[in-house]
């Protein structure tokens, strides 16, 4: 459903993914992995529209959507929960979500507050007021408010304490259930593993291995994760 | 007392005026992250407005709401043709442009109307003074402090109790995050820049029948507007009204004993404030 195609990407003159190929099927929950840096986030932010130049073909559902502007590659039903959750913090959790409510979302705010209490419990607060936590969970209650068709995940473990994590883990385990495609960048290799379908492996902006997660123990595939995902 | 009494209603009558300058470039600084020089210009164009309306229909009520329709309109073409082409360039190019764009309007306001100010007469029912006791006070001055105090309420309201508001706010915040929400971004920014733009010319129209109405009164305002800005904090509502209060009654009791000193006041407070606080009083890092 999500195909991209040959893309190469761009900030001002820095190269930054070169032709890059992989797509993800409906219902499949598929990893990029790599160093920071690699450009995983730089790949989800291409399909975005959110990098200034990007070469080749993106297309989503059948149709090309590389060139459209941010909102209306959104509208299609691409949700990004970015890496910096990037909550708005002039609001309260409340209206963070009323922000993001779209007609014919599966879920609805009182769905949201049954998945993450502690939203519900927060709901006056100040985006500004939340912990690292609950940031996420509002970055990721938004994007499910916001109807979506895929979900990019932008390493939704990143500093959480692991508690934290396995609850993270559970609510994506429920959206694939639910048969939302997820792209997930993820540097903990713990959540992938218990995820995934599939997983590419990303360095300096190409792709240097691709694997299902049968193949992700296997002799080769542990050496590449050696090679490229040790720090 | 009442000579306080006096300047007080003057500070905050000039003060609410420079709100509304303020209040329009912070939300398109805040927003857009666009600098834009020509505000003055848009305050001077509303002055002539209600000038040029009044003049035909005899109305100044006519002029007071036509003005910033005509300003807004004006607004939405170069929004269209230009602005919107500079959203996303170095400050040092958008400002250039927009100073570029306020030389223009002020060298067309001189063509047109020429250097003698135009005077624009209090209608009838505002014309008068108030007494009480020993203190009278003209009633357009009151009607001012009232009006911009119900059109300050009314953006209070649709920013903070209604969808639009919220938009607004979150796009103020991180633009990026609302059009990843699947919002139409560009609309919404073309809509600030209107409506912002739209309260300069309101700010120019309802100081005019004071003021007078001449080309050089648009780079007077856009000065203290950025003063209001920096004081309140960049891209804060409410910093735009303490600040345009600030700077309003500063202005007006310096007038009191200092008449020639009072930009030097009002740009003193401003560095004061901003040594404390660098990113004004209500301003985020
Ligand atoms: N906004 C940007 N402007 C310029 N270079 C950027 C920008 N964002 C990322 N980069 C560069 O692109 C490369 C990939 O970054 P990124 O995609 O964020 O990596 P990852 O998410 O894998 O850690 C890095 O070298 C980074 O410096
Ligand atoms: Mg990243």
């Amino acid at each position: 459903m999500l195909v991209v195609s040959h893309i190469n990407s761009y900030y001002d003159k820095s190269h930054i993914l070169h032709d890059l190929s992989f797509c993800v099927k409906q219902g499949e929950l598929v990893t990029l992995l790599g160093r920071n840096g690699a450009g995983k986030s730089t790949t989800l932010h291409s399909i975005l529209g959110l990098v200034p130049r990007v070469d080749g073909d993106i297309s989503f559902n059948g149709n090309s959507i590389l060139g459209l502007h941010t909102h209306e590659i959104a509208s299609k039903g691409i949700c990004l929960i970015p890496e910096q959750r990037d909550i708005f913090q002039i609001l309260t959790v409340e209206e963070n979500l009323q922000l993001s409510v779209k007609k014919g979302s599966p879920w609805e705010i009182k769905d949201i507050y049954r998945l993450f209490p502690r939203l519900e419990e927060r709901k006056k607060n100040g985006g500004g007021q939340l912990s690292g936590g609950e940031q996420q969970m509002l970055a990721m209650a938004r994007a499910l408010l916001n109807n979506p068709k895929i979900l990019f995940c932008d390493e939704p473990s990143e500093g959480l304490a692991p508690v934290i994590v396995k609850e993270i883990v559970d609510i994506l385990r429920e959206i694939k259930k639910s048969g939302i495609p997820i792209l997930l960048v993820e540097q903990n290799l713990r959540v992938c593993e218990v995820l995934a379908d599939r997983h590419y492996i990303l360095e300096q902006g190409q792709f240097v291995y691709e694997c299902s997660q049968a193949d992700f123990f296997s002799e080769e595939a542990e050496k590449m994760k050696t090679k490229y995902l040790e720090v | 007392m009442s000579l306080y009494l006096f300047q007080i209603l003057n500070g905050v009558g000039l003060g609410m005026i420079y709100f509304l300058m303020g209040v329009g470039l912070t939300i398109i600084f805040g927003m857009m992250n666009f600098v834009n020089f020509a505000h003055g210009a848009f305050y001077a164009l509303g002055a002539y407005a209600c000038y040029v309306v009044m003049s035909i229909t005899g109305s100044f009520w006519a002029g007071l709401v036509l003005a910033p329709i005509c300003i807004g309109i004006l607004a939405l073409g170069i929004e269209k043709v230009l602005v919107r082409r500079l959203y996303a360039v170095d400050h040092s190019i958008q400002i250039l442009i927009t100073i570029g764009v306020m030389m223009m309007i002020r060298e067309g306001t001189l063509l047109i109307w020429g250097t003698v100010p135009k005077s624009i007469r209090v209608p009838e029912l505002l014309a008068g003074i108030v007494a009480f006791d020993d203190f009278v006070y003209p009633v357009y001055r009151l009607f001012i402090v009232g009006v911009t105090a119900l059109i300050g309420i009314g953006l209070w309201l649709l920013l903070e109790k209604t969808r639009f508001g919220m938009v607004i706010r979150a796009g103020s915040e991180r633009p990026h995050m609302v059009a990843l929400l699947g919002i139409n971004i560009d609309k919404l920014f073309s809509m600030t820049f209107i409506g912002g733009v739209a309260l300069a010319g309101v700010a120019g129209a309802l100081i005019a029948p004071i003021r007078g109405v001449d080309a050089f009164m648009g780079v007077e305002a856009l000065g203290i507007a950025f003063v209001v800005v920096v004081i309140g904090g960049m891209g804060s509502f409410s910093g735009a009204l303490i600040g345009g209060l600030i700077v309003g009654l500063v202005q007006s009791f310096t007038s009191g004993f200092w008449p020639a000193g009072t930009n030097v006041m009002i740009y003193s407070v401003m560095a004061l404030i901003i040594m404390f606080r660098p990113n004004g009083l209500l301003g985020r890092a």
